[in-house]
């Protein structure tokens, strides 16, 4: 589904990636750890065709990332720390549009936005401007905004952040529903439980590259400490 | 056009609408402009008529910068604008559907202007085949204000002093390219002693608008490159 070779990323003389390489299988669901500043955040945005990368070959879902953009972003849907809504417009306005800008035709598009309105726990807020909205409630509206095309492809960088247990277990359930549905998923997190909760395979990147990779089932809460903290260890030396 | 450009254009409006700060902003600035020009010019300089074109193109292209600099900062400041970049389809896109948002801003403000000018200077802009050419030459001008100045704002949407980044580039581009015609064929369009030909200056802004909304539609995506 995502295959990455040889991934280098430069911002002036700084190499964020270097020569980084990543294979997501289809329907996989990877988590990502690692220090502040390793470049999680830049790979990212790599995917989701917001930043070009210097060197190396990515494909998703079998686009190629250097040419096939467009397509590519009509697969993915994307998570990130600001939720990417127009304050001014509500909340359904906001998914309408996004929903429309995806090619969602009037009758599906309302139906969609009904079922993720319902499916977040948003309908009551529909109508409000999402700028009165608390940060919880408008990380729902941007995972929304994110499924909102029925991406096969998830992004996610610190999807749990500022979210109460609540809307913490609301998208945990989206997420795994979008996982039972076939759908594949890069989450970046800082928290290394909920990452091996959630996760069928781990991923540790350490300055620019993919340090360490393994099957979540061969590991255990205590396991995955000891691995990132001996990763981590290495990487002061 | 696209219909990626038509639905961020509507949008643009619709938000802008709902809180109508840009637009606000824009229409007390022509205000002000325009009274400052009333009272400080007396009819030993010529009088109003004198002062008219003039007067309006610069009430046109200072408020219209609002709009320019609001059309991306508000998408910068809610960091929305990733989500326009996320969106599939070409980016150009953006370009078409920002400048067209602008152009609908900024055209309305101008006919406010025109009325506030006509009531302030006691102007009159004479019978329908004048106000016609005016259209003409205030839509060109416009068309060819929004499709330079929209690809600048994008490119200092991600500078300091944007604010001020954004006029001081596009002015030295649009003074000769586009003030100066427009007001040179406005003011031959409402002269005292009957229209004059305005063929030349029309064809020259209409050169213009299509040379930078074409060099804009070939630069938008470099701009924008992380
Ligand atoms: N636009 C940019 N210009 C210059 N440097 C950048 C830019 N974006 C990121 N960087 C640098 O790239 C490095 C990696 O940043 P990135 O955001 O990918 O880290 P991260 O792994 O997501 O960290 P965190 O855990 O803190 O979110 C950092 O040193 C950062 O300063
Ligand atoms: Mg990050």
């Amino acid at each position: 589904m995502i295959e990455i070779k040889g991934l280098t990323k430069r911002y002036g003389n700084r190499k964020v990636l270097n020569g980084l390489d990543l294979s997501v299988p289809a329907g996989t669901f990877l988590s990502i750890f690692g220090p502040n500043g390793a470049g999680k955040t830049t790979l990212l945005k790599i995917l989701a065709t917001l930043a070009r990368p210097n060197s190396g070959t990515v494909t998703v879902d079998g686009w190629d990332l250097a040419k096939d953009g467009a397509e590519i972003r009509s697969v993915i849907g994307v998570v990130s720390h600001s939720p990417f809504v127009y304050g001014e417009l509500t909340v359904e306005e906001n998914l309408r549009f996004f929903g429309r800008l995806f090619g969602l035709g009037p009758a599906g598009l309302e139906a969609r936005v009904r079922e993720l309105l319902d499916s977040l726990g948003l309908a009551h807020r529909a109508r409000d401007r999402s700028e009165i909205l608390s940060r919880g409630m408008r990380q729902r509206l941007a995972i929304a905004r994110a499924l909102v095309h029925r991406p096969r492809v998830l992004l996610l960088d610190e999807p749990h952040v500022g979210l109460d247990p609540k809307a913490s277990a609301v998208l945990d359930r989206t997420l795994r529903s979008f996982k039972d549905g076939g759908g594949t998923v890069v989450m970046i997190t800082h928290d290394l439980a909920k990452g091996l909760e959630m996760a069928d395979r781990l991923a540790f990147l350490f300055r620019g590259r993919m340090a360490r990779e393994v099957e979540a089932a061969r590991t255990d809460a205590a396991g995955l400490r000891q691995m990132y903290d001996s990763l981590a260890a290495g990487d002061n030396a | 056009m696209p219909s990626t450009a038509l639905l961020i254009a509507a949008k643009d409006l619709r938000a802008e609408f709902r809180t109508k700060r840009t637009l606000n902003s824009m229409l007390i600035f022509s205000v002000m402009v325009i009274l400052a020009f009333r009272f400080a010019f007396t009819a030993g300089d010529g009088g109003p008529a004198m002062v008219a074109p003039s007067a309006l193109w610069i009430t046109f292209i200072l408020a219209g910068m609002f709009a320019l600099s609001a059309s991306f900062s508000k998408e910068k400041d809610q960091e929305t604008f990733q989500s326009l970049l996320l969106c599939p389809g070409s980016r150009t896109s953006i370009y078409l559907g920002k400048m067209l948002s602008s152009f609908i801003l900024i055209t309305m403000v101008e006919l406010f202007s025109i009325v506030a000018m006509a009531v302030f200077f006691e102007y009159d802009f004479g019978g329908p085949e004048r106000l016609a050419w005016l259209a003409v030459v205030v839509v060109l001008g416009t068309l060819g204000f929004v499709g330079v100045g929209t690809l600048v704002a994008a490119m200092t949407m991600n500078t300091q002093m944007r604010e001020v980044m954004l006029p001081v580039l596009v002015l030295p581009l649009v003074v000769f390219t586009i003030i100066m015609p427009a007001v040179t064929a406005t003011a031959k369009v409402l002269g005292e002693a009957g229209m004059a030909d305005v063929g030349a200056e029309v064809r020259l802004l209409l050169t213009f608008a299509l040379v930078y909304i074409i060099a804009a539609l070939l630069l938008f995506d470099y701009v924008i490159e992380e």
